[in-house]
Order: structure tokens, then C-alpha cells, then sequence
């Protein structure tokens, strides 16, 4: 193999391997779940010194900040308070705060470290003015849509902290478990060492 | 065998053709139930040719069958398309629910109604009823049944690419490694991998697309053999039973062949006609007469998608000059004389770059910023490239004038099918209809540009070969990477 193409073969490897090296170390806020209904609409508005509640909400372990989507009319932000209640129970709770127009975060107290079914959750609206919730807007007008809520885990995780659950997720319903799914991910990057190694040296003109 | 151990050509062919493969495998599965662009219905579709042999489109029937009805909802489908936080149902009772649901014995034969698929053609159906029954008579559950179709689609990408190399190596001739380079390129295109492991009948077309452009490349060169016609005309013929697009590619695909013919002796014409436009038409006719007699399906029948344009995005009805300006304005920077119907100053850049880098799942999903700007710089090399070996080639494009009329006829004729429903669907929703996936018939011409890439670099076209697959095989790689946080972190 030619010493320039030698240089370039080592780059582009070495480029990938950094590539994800880095995202195996980047830490970034992590979803912790979801309601798994996309804020595709406004779905409703929580009326001044009223509030806005939805039951039979599955909060997942580790949850420690509720995000979801908030319109604000035409205001920078508004003042809103979250409570997750559960069994007649308070589970955890956001304080009244300035909430900011579009996406905006709830930090919960404390953080709810294990799964929770059933859960109330209630957005007060404690602004002069109405705020309007996102999510998915029911197909009968007559009933309420389901608002969007992601809930997230504390503070930051590397892309590394994720691996074994991804793994473990992957292999979900399927006939052979995590080891396909494992396979497959190796079949990709072996496809693309053999390629580059032929490309590299392999093809004659 | 002798023949092919012999050949290098061959041999380079098989390998890309393999590694293209296991490229769309690793999608295959990597990627969950459903998630790629309407394989719910084209799925739907397959699970009614194999459970009925009938085609789907019937109006009195329900549009997908009980049994694929509730592994969907289990699936929580509706709930993870279009949500970039919504996962699907891995863990937990949620799995466990949809493992039940999946034991569970619902009817897989009492779908078949009209989906926006049923007015496609069967060609990709009838072949995805094979691996259906195979894994059906093997107790596959019907998620097991679904990865035995996308396996159909993956063996499709492998001959996509297998083609791609042999156009590439008949248009640059005893430059191997354009080619390499060229086909490699199509493989690791992750849009084209992201859609080669799904169900979906695009998958027969793009194989069908590459195999005619390489049918009429190789005639360009050595002549219109038998042999070559009946290629030609297969190709033409499978393509039109796999998605109407393919139409597209009709027109300029017949003006090739009536050059080609047109260069034979008289005598020869007939036969070499007869041989190409016979299995060109025989698959479609198959298809009109079963489908006026046995299977009550005709070639325009409307799907849940059809209804009359109403306006309701614009208010403005579809015009033939507004068909136009909307075709011009989907490739081109926009001129001052049209009309804006797409927003953005360079639509085409909207459209189609920005998804040539990434634009996954149901759509809801795509790489940073960033990696387009990059993917920009890179894409101002690769002109540069380019644009150096068409003018040191020159001489060579002049000689081939009938051939390129061909190929930029067929790339007309599809960018005209793929505006006309485009233009209708902005002025009814406001939204854009455009996948880059459309485009992808015209793959093979891809892999020539990448070709000439290569081969305007001159002495250092191993070296941008390597770096054109490297960066593509890094395209792919952290495009898997995005994929599997979007469905499983």
C-alpha cells in the first residue's frame, strides 16, 4: 500500500474512532422517558390562578426534571408549578417559578428514583394570563388531548452510561435478544473496515 | 465460475454487491418495527398477498389486519412517530404487553383495504409474500415475519450497489477504483441504507433503476446484443411493477433504446426491438389482466390518500403553470420571473442536501447543523473534482451525446413524477412531500459522479477514493449512532 494512501486510511480511521470515542464521553442531559405524545398542537389552555391536570401517568425511575411545551401568549414567560401525586401521595413537585415561553423544564423534588404508574400530574398556572399546553390532540373533539411530557434524569450522563441499557433495549422483542442487535452494530463497522481496506489496497485498475 | 474468478470486474461487482449487504442488514435491524417511512402499510400490503393472495386496495375492507392492528398499537406506534422522546415499548410491562400481544392469535388476513400504498403496483409484494410464508410456516411471530420481508430489501440494496459498480466500471472504463469508490458510496449513503432496511417497495425500484442504467450503458459501449435487450427490458419491465416513480425513467430509457437500435443494420432492429419491449410490457400486462380479472385491482386505483386537491394549504388550485414554476423551484435556485410556492432562497438545498445528509425515521429525526455545513464544504471539493475530470474528458462526453441525452432524459422524466404529486400535496397541506429517497432511482448516476471524482484527482485517485469511503463509511456509522439514541437511549 502506498504511503499517502496508507495516511488517508489512517486518518479516516482514526477520525471515526474519535468520533465515537467522543460520543461515549460527551455528557448530555438524558430523556429518562416519555409520554410518548409529541407536541404536535396546543392542546388546551390553564386559565389564570387554575390548573391543568392528567392521571395514569407512568413517571420513569430516575426522573428528576418534567419537560414539556408551553405557549405563552405573545409573554416571554409565565408562573407555573408542577405536583405528581400518586396514592393520594405527593410524589415530587416543581415550585412556582417563571417558566419560559416554548420548551421549558420543571425540576422536581425530590427525584422519583423509582417507577411510578398512576401518577396525577397537575400544571398550575399562577400568571395573570392564560398559558396554553402542547402535545397530541385528541381525535374525538370532545375529549382532551395528551399533553407532552419528557421526563429526564438528573444532572448530565456520558453517551458510555448508556450503553449497556441501548443493548439491552435493542434486543426487545426479537427472536435472538441483545446478541443480534450487538451483531448487527459489528456487521456495520466491520463492513466499513473491509471496504476502506479494499478500497486501500484490494481493487487492481 | 471459471469466468468470474477470472474477472476482476465481476469480482469487484460481488464484493460491493455483499458489502452493500451487510450494510442494509445491520440496518435491517438496528432500525425498529415500522419506524421507516410507511412501512406500516407497505408491511400491510405484503401480509395480505401472502395471507389471501389478493391485493390489498379493497374498499369494504379495513386498511391493516387485526393481528398487524394490535402489535402496532402494542408497538406503541402512533405514540413514536414524530416524537423524538418517544421510545418504544423495551422494558417492563410495556414489553412484556407487547410480547403477549404478539402470542396472542388475532386474523392476519382481514386487512387489505386501501392504504397509500394500495395503488402501487405487486412486483415488491408478490416477492415479500416469500420470506412472509417462509418465516409464517417457521412460527414467526409478525415481528419475526417483518424482518424476514426487510431481509428481501436487503438483499435488493446489495443488487443496487452490485449494478452501481458495474455502471460506474462501463461508464469509466479500467478505472476499478472509480468504481469501487463509486458503488461503496451508494452503500454507505445512510438515507439509502436507512431505506434498504425497511419494507418497502422503493427498494425493488432502485435495484431495477441501476440495473437499466447499467443494461443501457454497456449497449452505449459495445452495442445492442440480445442478450443486452432482454436485459433492458426486464429491467424496464420489474421497475414498472415496483412503484409507479419508475415511470419516470420510461421515456428517456425507450429514447435510448431507439438510438441504440438505430445504429444496428436494419435487419437486426426488429428482433433486438421485439426482445427488449417484450418483457418490458409483459410483467405490467400480467398485472392489468390479473388485476381485471382475479385480483380486481386496476393500475389506477386510489389509495386513502387520494381525494380531490382542495386548496386547503394555499388556496390556490394546481395550475399547468404552477406545475411548472413548482418544478423548476424543487432543483433549481430560485428564479426572479416564478412564483414562490417553496419557502427558502435555494429549495433545493432545503429539500434535497440537508436530507442527502440525514433526515431519518418518520422524518423526526436528523443530525446537528453543523454536519450539513460540513457536508457542504466537502460537496465544494468534490465539484471541483468533478468538474476538472468532465473537462479533462471532454473530448469522451462529446462522443457520448446520445447516451447522456438518455440519462438526462430519465433524470427529467423523474423529477417531472415526483414534482406533479409534490405540487398538489403543498397547495392541499402546506407541507412539503419530497423525500430524498424519490431521487434514488437515479443512484447509479450518483456512483458515476463519485466515479469522476475519483478520476479527476488523477495520480491521487486511490487516495480520494479512500477518503470518499472513509467519509462515507463514517457518514453511516455516526448515522446508525444517531438512530439507535433516537430509538433505544
Amino acid at each position: 500500500m502506498k504511503r499517502s494512501v496508507a495516511a488517508v486510511l489512517a486518518v479516516v480511521l482514526v477520525g471515526i474512532g474519535v468520533g465515537l470515542a467522543a460520543i461515549l464521553v460527551h455528557r448530555d442531559e438524558r430523556v429518562a422517558g416519555s409520554s410518548n405524545a409529541p407536541a404536535i398542537a396546543f392542546i388546551g389552555d390553564i386559565q389564570p390562578g387554575s390548573d391543568l391536570c392528567v392521571t395514569g401517568r407512568r413517571v420513569p425511575a430516575g426522573t428528576a426534571v418534567l419537560r414539556t411545551v408551553i405557549g405563552t401568549y405573545g409573554r416571554p414567560s409565565a408562573r407555573l408549578s408542577a405536583e405528581l401525586t400518586g396514592a393520594g401521595r405527593a410524589v415530587a413537585q416543581a415550585p412556582a417559578a417563571e417558566r419560559r415561553n416554548g420548551v421549558t423544564d420543571f425540576v422536581l423534588e425530590p427525584e422519583v428514583r423509582a417507577e411510578r404508574r398512576n401518577v396525577r400530574v397537575c400544571i398550575s398556572n399562577a400568571s395573570p394570563a392564560r398559558v396554553a399546553l402542547a402535545g397530541l390532540p385528541s381525535q374525538d373533539p370532545k375529549l382532551p388531548g395528551t399533553p407532552a411530557f419528557s421526563w429526564y434524569v438528573a444532572g448530565e450522563r456520558s453517551g458510555a452510561s448508556l450503553v449497556p441499557k441501548v443493548i439491552d433495549r435493542g434486543g426487545a422483542a426479537r427472536g435472538g435478544g441483545s446478541a443480534w442487535f450487538v451483531v448487527a452494530c459489528l456487521i456495520l463497522l466491520g463492513a466499513g473496515v473491509g471496504a476502506l481496506a479494499w478500497v486501500a489496497r484490494g481493487v487492481r485498475e | 465460475m471459471t469466468r468470474l474468478r477470472e474477472s476482476p470486474t465481476a469480482r469487484g461487482a460481488l464484493l460491493c454487491g455483499l458489502i452493500g449487504v451487510l450494510v442494509a442488514l445491520a440496518w435491517s435491524v438496528i432500525i425498529p418495527p415500522l419506524q421507516v417511512p410507511d412501512e406500516p402499510q407497505h408491511f400491510a400490503y405484503v401480509q395480505e398477498v401472502a395471507q389471501t393472495g389478493t391485493l390489498a386496495g379493497a374498499a369494504d375492507e379495513q386498511p391493516i389486519s387485526s393481528e398487524f392492528g394490535a402489535a402496532m398499537s402494542a408497538l406503541r406506534f402512533s405514540r413514536t412517530v414524530g416524537n423524538p422522546t418517544g421510545r418504544g415499548p423495551w422494558e417492563g410491562r410495556d414489553e412484556w404487553r407487547l410480547k403477549r400481544t404478539l402470542s396472542e392469535p388475532r386474523s392476519a388476513s382481514d386487512g387489505g383495504g386501501r392504504t397509500s400504498a394500495s395503488p402501487q403496483p405487486p412486483g415488491y409484494y408478490l416477492l415479500g409474500a416469500v420470506p412472509y410464508l417462509v418465516a409464517d410456516a417457521a412460527g414467526a411471530d409478525i415481528l419475526g415475519r417483518l424482518q424476514a420481508v426487510r431481509l428481501l430489501s436487503v438483499l435488493l440494496a446489495g443488487l443496487t450497489v452490485l449494478f452501481t459498480f458495474l455502471f460506474v466500471a462501463e461508464v469509466l472504463p479500467g478505472r476499478r477504483v472509480a468504481a469501487a469508490a463509486g458503488a461503496l458510496a451508494v452503500a454507505f449513503q445512510p438515507m439509502f441504507g436507512f431505506i434498504s432496511g425497511g419494507v418497502t417497495p422503493d427498494n425493488l425500484m432502485f435495484a431495477a433503476a441501476a440495473a437499466l442504467f447499467f443494461g443501457l450503458a454497456r449497449a452505449f459501449r459495445r452495442g445492442l446484443s440480445l442478450r443486452l435487450a432482454l436485459g433492458i427490458g426486464a429491467a424496464i419491465g420489474i421497475g414498472l411493477v415496483s412503484k409507479q416513480t419508475f415511470t419516470g425513467l420510461v421515456p428517456g430509457a425507450a429514447l435510448g433504446l431507439l438510438i441504440l437500435l438505430a445504429r444496428l443494420p436494419r435487419e437486426r432492429r426488429l428482433r433486438l426491438a421485439a426482445a427488449a419491449a417484450g418483457p418490458a410490457v409483459l410483467p405490467l400486462l400480467v398485472y392489468a389482466g390479473l388485476g381485471a380479472t382475479v385480483w380486481d385491482h386496476g393500475l389506477n386505483d386510489p389509495g386513502s390518500a387520494a381525494s380531490p386537491v382542495v386548496s386547503a394549504g394555499t388556496g390556490q388550485a394546481p395550475t399547468m403553470s404552477g406545475r411548472i414554476a413548482y418544478w423548476l423551484q424543487s432543483y433549481l435556485p430560485r428564479l426572479p420571473f416564478l412564483d414562490d410556492l417553496i419557502p427558502g432562497k435555494v429549495p433545493a438545498y432545503n429539500i434535497w442536501f440537508k436530507a442527502w445528509v440525514g433526515y431519518f425515521g418518520w422524518l423526526d429525526y436528523r443530525f446537528p447543523g453543523w454536519v450539513t455545513g460540513v457536508a457542504l464544504g466537502v460537496w465544494a471539493g468534490l465539484l471541483a473534482l468533478l468538474g476538472r475530470a468532465a473537462w479533462a474528458g471532454r473530448s469522451v462526453l462529446g462522443r457520448c451525446r446520445g447516451e447522456l441525452v438518455t440519462y438526462a432524459l430519465m433524470v427529467l422524466g423523474l423529477t417531472i413524477v415526483i414534482a406533479k404529486p409534490a405540487y398538489e400535496y403543498r397547495l392541499q397541506t402546506g407541507f412539503a412531500f419530497e423525500q430524498l429517497r424519490y431521487l434514488f432511482p437515479l443512484l447509479a448516476l450518483y456512483g458515476a459522479v463519485i466515479g469522476l471524482v475519483v478520476t479527476g484527482a488523477g495520480r491521487w485517485g486511490r487516495e480520494v477514493a479512500v477518503g470518499i469511503v472513509g467519509l462515507a463509511v463514517a457518514h453511516t456509522v455516526f448515522a446508525a449512532v444517531l438512530t439507535i439514541g433516537r430509538y433505544y437511549a
